[in-house]
Protein backbone atom coordinates (compact mmCIF):
# COMPACT_ATOMS: atom_id res chain seq x y z
CA UNK A 1 0.00 0.00 0.00
CA UNK A 2 1.17 3.65 -0.55
CA UNK A 3 1.63 6.49 1.66
CA UNK A 4 -2.11 7.50 0.79
CA UNK A 5 -3.02 3.68 0.50
CA UNK A 6 -5.83 3.78 3.22
CA UNK A 7 -7.34 7.53 2.11
CA UNK A 8 -10.59 7.52 0.47
CA UNK A 9 -9.13 9.55 -2.50
CA UNK A 10 -6.12 6.80 -2.98
CA UNK A 11 -9.26 4.36 -3.00
CA UNK A 12 -11.48 6.14 -5.13
CA UNK A 13 -8.27 6.68 -7.83
CA UNK A 14 -7.73 2.71 -7.66
CA UNK A 15 -11.00 2.19 -8.05
CA UNK A 16 -11.26 4.14 -11.31
CA UNK A 17 -7.89 3.30 -12.30
CA UNK A 18 -8.43 -0.71 -11.86
CA UNK A 19 -11.76 -0.22 -14.49
CA UNK A 20 -9.82 2.05 -16.83
CA UNK A 21 -6.85 -0.96 -16.20
CA UNK A 22 -9.40 -3.41 -17.47
CA UNK A 23 -8.83 -2.30 -21.15
CA UNK A 24 -5.57 -1.65 -20.92
CA UNK A 25 -3.30 -4.40 -19.95
CA UNK A 26 0.17 -3.90 -21.52
CA UNK A 27 3.10 -4.65 -19.09
CA UNK A 28 5.09 -1.71 -18.80
CA UNK A 29 8.86 -1.60 -17.56
CA UNK A 30 10.52 1.51 -16.15
CA UNK A 31 13.79 2.24 -16.11
CA UNK A 32 15.36 4.06 -13.34
CA UNK A 33 19.08 5.30 -12.82
CA UNK A 34 19.01 4.52 -8.74
CA UNK A 35 17.59 2.40 -6.32
CA UNK A 36 16.85 5.84 -4.56
CA UNK A 37 15.00 7.22 -7.95
CA UNK A 38 13.35 3.94 -8.72
CA UNK A 39 11.67 4.52 -5.12
CA UNK A 40 10.53 7.78 -4.94
CA UNK A 41 8.97 7.18 -8.64
CA UNK A 42 7.59 4.19 -7.27
CA UNK A 43 5.94 6.09 -4.09
CA UNK A 44 5.16 9.10 -6.34
CA UNK A 45 3.01 6.41 -8.38
CA UNK A 46 1.09 4.90 -5.22
CA UNK A 47 0.16 8.48 -4.26
CA UNK A 48 -1.63 8.36 -7.24
CA UNK A 49 -3.23 4.93 -7.54
CA UNK A 50 -0.64 3.12 -9.44
CA UNK A 51 0.94 0.00 -7.79
CA UNK A 52 4.20 -1.20 -9.29
CA UNK A 53 6.64 -3.76 -8.58
CA UNK A 54 10.23 -2.62 -8.01
CA UNK A 55 13.19 -4.49 -9.71
CA UNK A 56 16.96 -5.06 -10.30
CA UNK A 57 16.52 -4.65 -14.28
CA UNK A 58 17.19 -7.08 -16.63
CA UNK A 59 20.96 -7.40 -17.57
CA UNK A 60 20.38 -6.60 -21.53
CA UNK A 61 18.73 -3.33 -20.79
CA UNK A 62 20.98 -2.04 -19.04
CA UNK A 63 23.70 -0.01 -20.54
CA UNK A 64 26.04 0.16 -17.49
CA UNK A 65 25.46 -2.68 -14.98
CA UNK A 66 23.10 -2.94 -12.06
CA UNK A 67 19.81 -1.03 -12.64
CA UNK A 68 16.41 -0.77 -10.98
CA UNK A 69 13.35 -0.74 -12.98
CA UNK A 70 9.44 -0.42 -11.81
CA UNK A 71 7.25 -2.89 -13.55
CA UNK A 72 3.17 -1.79 -14.28
CA UNK A 73 1.37 -3.98 -14.89
CA UNK A 74 -1.75 -1.55 -15.55
CA UNK A 75 -1.88 1.66 -15.86
CA UNK A 76 1.29 1.97 -18.02
CA UNK A 77 0.70 4.98 -19.67
CA UNK A 78 -0.80 6.96 -17.02
CA UNK A 79 2.66 5.82 -15.30
CA UNK A 80 4.47 7.47 -17.29
CA UNK A 81 3.14 10.59 -18.02
CA UNK A 82 2.86 11.26 -14.21
CA UNK A 83 6.46 10.43 -13.89
CA UNK A 84 7.30 12.50 -17.08
CA UNK A 85 5.42 15.27 -16.08
CA UNK A 86 7.38 16.11 -12.78
CA UNK A 87 10.48 15.01 -14.23
CA UNK A 88 11.44 11.85 -13.03
CA UNK A 89 11.18 9.53 -16.14
CA UNK A 90 15.01 9.54 -17.32
CA UNK A 91 15.39 6.27 -18.08
CA UNK A 92 13.96 3.94 -21.61
CA UNK A 93 10.68 2.67 -21.17
CA UNK A 94 9.20 -0.77 -22.27
CA UNK A 95 6.27 -2.22 -22.78
CA UNK A 96 5.99 -6.03 -22.96
CA UNK A 97 4.84 -7.87 -26.30
CA UNK A 98 4.40 -11.47 -26.22
CA UNK A 99 7.69 -12.69 -24.07
CA UNK A 100 9.74 -9.55 -25.63
CA UNK A 101 9.97 -5.99 -24.09
CA UNK A 102 10.25 -3.67 -26.79
CA UNK A 103 11.44 -0.12 -26.33
CA UNK A 104 8.57 2.62 -26.39
CA UNK A 105 9.06 6.22 -26.79
CA UNK A 106 7.68 8.75 -24.24
CA UNK A 107 4.63 9.94 -26.12
CA UNK A 108 2.61 7.46 -25.54
CA UNK A 109 -0.83 9.19 -26.82
CA UNK B 1 22.70 6.93 36.16
CA UNK B 2 21.44 10.53 36.28
CA UNK B 3 22.53 10.92 31.98
CA UNK B 4 23.06 14.90 31.52
CA UNK B 5 25.50 14.38 28.72
CA UNK B 6 22.93 14.62 25.89
CA UNK B 7 24.91 16.89 23.43
CA UNK B 8 27.44 14.11 23.29
CA UNK B 9 24.72 11.85 22.76
CA UNK B 10 21.09 10.69 23.85
CA UNK B 11 21.78 7.50 25.69
CA UNK B 12 18.38 6.92 26.52
CA UNK B 13 16.32 6.64 23.20
CA UNK B 14 12.40 6.15 22.86
CA UNK B 15 11.59 2.17 23.38
CA UNK B 16 10.72 2.40 19.54
CA UNK B 17 14.07 2.94 18.42
CA UNK B 18 15.67 0.01 20.22
CA UNK B 19 12.94 -2.25 18.94
CA UNK B 20 13.54 -0.74 15.31
CA UNK B 21 17.09 -1.63 15.32
CA UNK B 22 16.52 -4.87 16.33
CA UNK B 23 13.73 -5.93 14.18
CA UNK B 24 16.42 -4.06 10.96
CA UNK B 25 18.99 -6.68 12.21
CA UNK B 26 16.88 -9.87 12.11
CA UNK B 27 14.72 -8.94 8.91
CA UNK B 28 16.54 -6.11 6.49
CA UNK B 29 19.84 -6.91 4.76
CA UNK B 30 21.70 -4.94 2.43
CA UNK B 31 19.75 -1.99 0.27
CA UNK B 32 20.48 -1.45 -3.33
CA UNK B 33 22.04 -4.43 -4.02
CA UNK B 34 19.91 -8.07 -4.44
CA UNK B 35 16.66 -8.03 -5.19
CA UNK B 36 15.80 -10.43 -2.68
CA UNK B 37 12.93 -9.69 0.14
CA UNK B 38 15.31 -8.75 2.88
CA UNK B 39 17.45 -6.46 0.51
CA UNK B 40 13.80 -4.78 -0.77
CA UNK B 41 13.35 -4.47 2.98
CA UNK B 42 16.61 -2.60 3.99
CA UNK B 43 15.50 -0.71 0.87
CA UNK B 44 12.68 0.24 2.47
CA UNK B 45 13.38 1.57 5.86
CA UNK B 46 16.37 3.82 3.91
CA UNK B 47 14.21 4.97 1.87
CA UNK B 48 11.37 5.41 4.60
CA UNK B 49 13.84 7.25 6.48
CA UNK B 50 14.72 9.61 3.53
CA UNK B 51 11.17 10.47 3.49
CA UNK B 52 10.86 10.86 7.05
CA UNK B 53 14.03 13.55 7.33
CA UNK B 54 12.96 15.23 4.13
CA UNK B 55 9.30 15.89 5.57
CA UNK B 56 10.65 16.57 9.26
CA UNK B 57 13.24 19.55 7.70
CA UNK B 58 10.52 20.81 5.05
CA UNK B 59 12.19 19.23 1.89
CA UNK B 60 10.04 18.30 -1.19
CA UNK B 61 12.70 16.07 -2.48
CA UNK B 62 13.87 12.86 -0.30
CA UNK B 63 16.91 12.37 -2.76
CA UNK B 64 18.49 15.32 -1.14
CA UNK B 65 18.66 13.37 2.03
CA UNK B 66 22.13 11.74 2.49
CA UNK B 67 23.05 9.73 5.40
CA UNK B 68 26.18 9.59 6.76
CA UNK B 69 27.92 8.01 10.07
CA UNK B 70 27.68 11.11 12.32
CA UNK B 71 28.25 14.88 11.68
CA UNK B 72 31.46 15.08 12.05
CA UNK B 73 31.59 13.03 8.04
CA UNK B 74 28.66 15.34 7.13
CA UNK B 75 30.52 18.25 7.59
CA UNK B 76 33.45 17.14 5.55
CA UNK B 77 31.55 16.00 3.13
CA UNK B 78 30.04 19.49 2.83
CA UNK B 79 33.34 21.65 3.54
CA UNK B 80 35.08 19.22 0.84
CA UNK B 81 32.21 19.98 -1.38
CA UNK B 82 32.09 23.70 -0.86
CA UNK B 83 35.43 25.22 0.31
CA UNK B 84 38.86 25.14 -2.12
CA UNK B 85 41.99 24.82 -0.26
CA UNK B 86 43.21 28.25 0.86
CA UNK B 87 39.99 29.86 -0.23
CA UNK B 88 38.35 32.63 2.74
CA UNK B 89 36.02 30.89 4.88
CA UNK B 90 33.72 32.99 7.65
CA UNK B 91 33.02 31.10 10.15
CA UNK B 92 31.33 31.78 13.76
CA UNK B 93 33.53 32.17 17.70
CA UNK B 94 31.54 29.01 18.23
CA UNK B 95 32.96 26.80 16.07
CA UNK B 96 33.34 22.65 16.79
CA UNK B 97 36.73 21.40 15.71
CA UNK B 98 34.12 19.43 13.07
CA UNK B 99 34.41 22.16 11.76
CA UNK B 100 38.00 24.04 12.19
CA UNK B 101 39.92 20.38 11.49
CA UNK B 102 38.84 20.11 8.03
CA UNK B 103 39.15 23.71 7.19
CA UNK B 104 42.37 23.89 8.65
CA UNK B 105 43.53 20.60 6.72
CA UNK B 106 42.09 22.41 3.21
CA UNK B 107 44.40 25.81 4.61
CA UNK B 108 41.31 27.82 4.56
CA UNK B 109 41.66 31.37 5.10
CA UNK B 110 39.19 31.17 8.22
CA UNK B 111 37.66 34.65 9.34
CA UNK B 112 35.84 34.39 12.44
CA UNK B 113 32.77 36.61 13.09
CA UNK B 114 30.54 36.93 16.30
CA UNK B 115 32.66 35.89 19.11
CA UNK B 116 30.53 37.60 21.87
CA UNK B 117 28.01 34.73 23.65
CA UNK B 118 24.55 35.34 23.93
CA UNK B 119 24.34 38.29 21.60
CA UNK B 120 22.81 37.40 18.49
CA UNK B 121 22.48 41.13 16.95
CA UNK B 122 26.25 41.47 17.90
CA UNK B 123 26.61 37.74 15.65
CA UNK B 124 24.87 39.27 12.95
CA UNK B 125 25.88 42.57 12.75
CA UNK B 126 29.73 40.98 13.05
CA UNK B 127 28.86 38.35 10.21
CA UNK B 128 27.49 41.40 8.31
CA UNK B 129 30.28 42.98 8.43
CA UNK B 130 32.98 40.14 7.68
CA UNK B 131 30.87 38.64 4.45
CA UNK B 132 31.83 40.77 1.43
CA UNK B 133 35.01 39.17 1.51
CA UNK B 134 34.86 35.50 1.96
CA UNK B 135 34.33 32.57 -0.27
CA UNK B 136 32.17 30.87 2.03
CA UNK B 137 30.18 30.43 5.53
CA UNK B 138 30.60 27.38 7.56
CA UNK B 139 28.03 28.18 11.15
CA UNK B 140 27.02 26.39 14.09
CA UNK B 141 23.29 26.88 14.91
CA UNK B 142 23.82 26.53 18.51
CA UNK B 143 26.40 25.96 20.67
CA UNK B 144 27.70 22.33 22.20
CA UNK B 145 28.76 24.37 24.86
CA UNK B 146 27.23 26.85 26.44
CA UNK B 147 23.83 26.27 24.16
CA UNK B 148 24.11 29.73 22.28
CA UNK B 149 21.55 29.45 19.36
CA UNK B 150 23.18 32.09 16.66
CA UNK B 151 21.11 33.97 14.73
CA UNK B 152 21.24 31.29 11.47
CA UNK B 153 18.16 32.59 9.90
CA UNK B 154 19.52 35.84 9.66
CA UNK B 155 22.53 34.70 8.68
CA UNK B 156 21.21 32.34 5.93
CA UNK B 157 19.20 35.63 4.63
CA UNK B 158 22.84 37.54 4.18
CA UNK B 159 24.65 34.71 2.68
CA UNK B 160 21.59 34.68 0.13
CA UNK B 161 21.58 38.15 -0.58
CA UNK B 162 25.61 38.12 -1.34
CA UNK B 163 25.57 34.53 -2.97
CA UNK B 164 27.81 32.92 -0.41
CA UNK B 165 27.64 28.91 0.10
CA UNK B 166 26.18 28.01 3.35
CA UNK B 167 26.78 25.33 5.48
CA UNK B 168 25.39 24.78 8.47
CA UNK B 169 26.00 22.81 11.34
CA UNK B 170 22.89 21.19 13.29
CA UNK B 171 24.41 19.08 15.64
CA UNK B 172 22.65 20.45 18.74
CA UNK B 173 19.53 21.68 16.86
CA UNK B 174 18.29 19.07 14.64
CA UNK B 175 15.51 17.43 16.37
CA UNK B 176 14.70 20.50 18.97
CA UNK B 177 14.63 23.83 16.88
CA UNK B 178 12.62 23.56 13.41
CA UNK B 179 15.00 23.85 10.49
CA UNK B 180 13.54 24.32 7.22
CA UNK B 181 15.98 23.63 4.36
CA UNK B 182 14.63 25.23 1.48
CA UNK B 183 13.77 28.59 3.29
CA UNK B 184 17.21 28.62 4.92
CA UNK B 185 18.69 28.21 1.40
CA UNK B 186 21.84 26.65 2.82
CA UNK B 187 24.30 24.62 0.56
CA UNK B 188 24.46 21.82 3.05
CA UNK B 189 22.76 21.11 6.72
CA UNK B 190 24.60 18.76 8.45
CA UNK B 191 23.54 16.84 11.39
CA UNK B 192 24.01 13.59 13.68
CA UNK B 193 21.66 11.06 13.47
CA UNK B 194 22.44 9.86 17.28
CA UNK B 195 21.41 13.32 19.53
CA UNK B 196 17.96 15.13 19.23
CA UNK B 197 17.14 13.05 16.29
CA UNK B 198 17.49 9.82 18.89
CA UNK B 199 18.87 7.94 16.59
CA UNK B 200 21.93 5.20 17.31
CA UNK B 201 25.33 6.09 17.27
CA UNK B 202 26.97 5.55 13.59
CA UNK B 203 23.98 7.19 11.93
CA UNK B 204 24.26 11.65 10.87
CA UNK B 205 22.49 13.21 7.89
CA UNK B 206 23.45 15.51 5.13
CA UNK B 207 20.88 18.03 3.62
CA UNK B 208 21.78 18.66 0.27
CA UNK B 209 21.23 21.87 -1.13
CA UNK B 210 23.36 21.25 -3.87
CA UNK B 211 24.92 17.79 -5.29
CA UNK B 212 28.71 17.84 -3.64
CA UNK B 213 31.75 15.78 -4.01
CA UNK B 214 32.10 12.09 -2.53
CA UNK B 215 34.93 11.82 0.04
CA UNK B 216 34.38 7.86 -0.31
CA UNK B 217 34.74 6.10 -3.23
CA UNK B 218 33.05 2.87 -3.94
CA UNK B 219 29.91 0.45 -4.54
CA UNK B 220 26.42 1.83 -4.92
CA UNK B 221 24.28 -0.97 -6.13
CA UNK B 222 23.95 0.80 -9.06
CA UNK B 223 25.51 1.97 -12.77
CA UNK B 224 28.58 -0.54 -11.81
CA UNK B 225 30.35 -0.36 -14.90
CA UNK B 226 31.12 3.37 -14.50
CA UNK B 227 34.17 4.26 -12.95
CA UNK B 228 33.51 7.62 -11.83
CA UNK B 229 30.97 7.69 -8.82
CA UNK B 230 27.03 8.39 -9.74
CA UNK B 231 26.35 12.26 -11.02
CA UNK B 232 23.32 12.28 -8.73
CA UNK B 233 22.15 12.40 -5.44
CA UNK B 234 21.80 10.17 -2.58
CA UNK B 235 24.35 7.99 -4.02
CA UNK B 236 26.95 10.13 -4.97
CA UNK B 237 27.77 10.58 -1.60
CA UNK B 238 26.76 7.51 -0.21
CA UNK B 239 29.74 4.48 -1.30
CA UNK B 240 29.54 1.23 0.67
CA UNK B 241 27.25 -0.82 2.61
CA UNK B 242 24.88 1.70 5.01
CA UNK B 243 23.90 1.53 8.54
CA UNK B 244 21.34 -0.02 7.73
CA UNK B 245 20.09 -1.01 11.71
CA UNK B 246 20.95 2.75 12.17
CA UNK B 247 19.25 4.15 10.19
CA UNK B 248 16.03 1.83 11.26
CA UNK B 249 16.53 2.92 14.72
CA UNK B 250 16.92 6.70 13.25
CA UNK B 251 13.57 6.16 11.31
CA UNK B 252 12.19 5.51 14.68
CA UNK B 253 13.50 8.69 16.52
CA UNK B 254 12.57 10.80 13.55
CA UNK B 255 8.99 9.51 14.44
CA UNK B 256 9.07 10.12 17.65
CA UNK B 257 10.16 13.76 17.19
CA UNK B 258 7.70 14.45 14.36
CA UNK B 259 5.12 12.84 16.69
CA UNK B 260 6.15 15.06 19.92
CA UNK B 261 7.02 18.25 17.66
CA UNK B 262 10.10 20.10 17.86
CA UNK B 263 7.75 23.10 19.27
CA UNK B 264 7.42 21.19 22.48
CA UNK B 265 10.33 19.60 22.48
CA UNK B 266 12.27 22.83 22.70
CA UNK B 267 9.45 24.16 25.63
CA UNK B 268 10.06 21.03 27.87
CA UNK B 269 14.26 21.54 27.37
CA UNK B 270 13.69 25.18 28.05
CA UNK B 271 11.43 24.49 31.06
CA UNK B 272 13.77 22.03 32.94
CA UNK B 273 16.43 24.75 32.44
CA UNK B 274 14.86 27.25 34.29
CA UNK B 275 14.49 24.59 37.20
CA UNK B 276 18.00 23.93 36.51
CA UNK B 277 19.47 27.66 36.33
CA UNK B 278 17.42 28.39 39.70
CA UNK B 279 18.51 25.67 41.35
CA UNK B 280 22.14 26.48 40.22
CA UNK B 281 22.35 29.85 40.93
CA UNK B 282 22.19 29.42 44.37
CA UNK B 283 24.93 27.42 44.80
CA UNK B 284 27.98 29.15 45.83
CA UNK B 285 31.39 29.17 43.91
CA UNK B 286 29.49 28.30 40.72
CA UNK B 287 29.97 30.76 37.77
CA UNK B 288 26.90 29.73 35.26
CA UNK B 289 26.88 30.68 31.72
CA UNK B 290 23.64 31.28 30.51
CA UNK B 291 21.59 33.76 28.82
CA UNK B 292 18.80 35.73 30.65
CA UNK B 293 17.33 36.59 27.65
CA UNK B 294 16.47 33.29 27.00
CA UNK B 295 18.57 32.63 23.76
CA UNK B 296 19.76 28.68 25.03
CA UNK B 297 19.02 25.35 23.93
CA UNK B 298 19.01 22.81 26.21
CA UNK B 299 22.90 23.00 27.35
CA UNK B 300 24.18 24.83 30.40
CA UNK B 301 28.19 25.41 31.23
CA UNK B 302 29.60 26.25 34.65
CA UNK B 303 32.91 26.62 35.86
CA UNK B 304 33.71 26.20 39.64
CA UNK B 305 36.02 28.03 41.97
CA UNK B 306 38.25 25.79 43.59
CA UNK B 307 37.91 23.08 41.11
CA UNK B 308 39.08 22.56 37.48
CA UNK B 309 35.77 21.23 35.27
CA UNK B 310 37.74 17.66 34.99
CA UNK B 311 37.49 17.38 39.01
CA UNK B 312 33.68 18.12 39.09
CA UNK B 313 32.74 16.31 36.41
CA UNK B 314 34.87 13.09 38.06
CA UNK B 315 33.28 13.77 41.53
CA UNK B 316 29.70 14.24 39.49
CA UNK B 317 30.34 10.74 37.82
CA UNK B 318 31.30 9.03 41.22
CA UNK B 319 27.89 10.15 42.28
CA UNK B 320 26.33 8.67 39.13
CA UNK B 321 25.56 12.11 37.49
CA UNK B 322 27.29 12.06 33.64
CA UNK B 323 28.22 15.58 32.46
CA UNK B 324 31.04 16.25 30.32
CA UNK B 325 34.25 18.63 30.96
CA UNK B 326 36.91 20.52 29.33
CA UNK B 327 36.94 21.50 26.30
CA UNK B 328 34.16 19.76 24.55
CA UNK B 329 36.35 19.70 21.12
CA UNK B 330 35.64 23.66 20.72
CA UNK B 331 38.26 25.70 21.45
CA UNK B 332 37.27 28.37 19.68
CA UNK B 333 34.04 28.50 21.53
CA UNK B 334 35.53 28.62 24.85
CA UNK B 335 38.17 31.81 23.43
CA UNK B 336 35.13 33.25 22.63
CA UNK B 337 33.73 33.09 26.20
CA UNK B 338 37.04 33.46 28.15
CA UNK B 339 37.02 29.86 29.44
CA UNK B 340 39.77 28.29 27.66
CA UNK B 341 42.13 27.87 30.56
CA UNK B 342 40.32 25.23 32.20
CA UNK B 343 37.32 24.79 30.22
CA UNK B 344 33.69 24.20 32.03
CA UNK B 345 31.91 21.85 32.93
CA UNK B 346 28.37 20.68 30.74
CA UNK B 347 24.80 19.67 31.78
CA UNK B 348 23.25 18.86 28.64
CA UNK B 349 19.42 17.87 28.83
CA UNK B 350 16.99 15.84 26.75
CA UNK B 351 13.20 15.26 26.95
CA UNK B 352 13.56 12.27 29.27
CA UNK B 353 15.54 14.05 31.82
CA UNK B 354 13.38 15.02 34.81
CA UNK B 355 13.08 17.87 37.33
CA UNK B 356 13.56 15.45 39.93
CA UNK B 357 16.98 14.73 38.24
CA UNK B 358 18.28 17.99 37.94
CA UNK B 359 17.32 18.84 41.74
CA UNK B 360 19.30 15.54 43.39
CA UNK B 361 21.90 16.87 40.67
CA UNK B 362 21.95 20.25 42.71
CA UNK B 363 22.29 18.74 45.86
CA UNK B 364 25.18 16.91 44.96
CA UNK B 365 26.86 20.01 43.69
CA UNK B 366 25.90 21.98 46.72
CA UNK B 367 27.32 19.31 49.14
CA UNK B 368 30.03 19.54 47.05
CA UNK B 369 30.97 23.06 47.36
Amino acid sequence: MGILGNSRRAFALRLFLSIKGMFHMEKYLIMCRSMTHAQRSQRLLERNGIMSSLIKAPVSMTRSGCGYALILRRHGTDGVRILKDVGLLSGKVYIKTGDDWKEASYDLS
Amino acid sequence: MIYLDNAATTFIKPPSVYRAVQKAMLCASNPGRGSHQSALKAAGIVYDCREAAADLFHMDDPSRVVFTYNATHALNLAIRSIVQPGSRVLVSGFEHNAVIRPLYALQADVLIAGTKLFDPASVLDDFRNKIESVDSVVCTHVSNVFGFELPINGIASLCQEKSVPLIIDASQSAGVLDIDMDKLGAAFIAMPGHKALFGPQGTGILLCGRTGDPLLFGGTGSDSVNRDMPETLPERLEAGTMNVPGIAGLLAGIRYVRDIGTEQIHAREQKLMEVLIDSMSKIHGLHLYFDPAGFQGGILSFTADRLDSESVSEYLSQKGIAVRGGLHCAPLAHQSAGTADGGTVRISLSPFVTPEQLMSSCRILRDMF
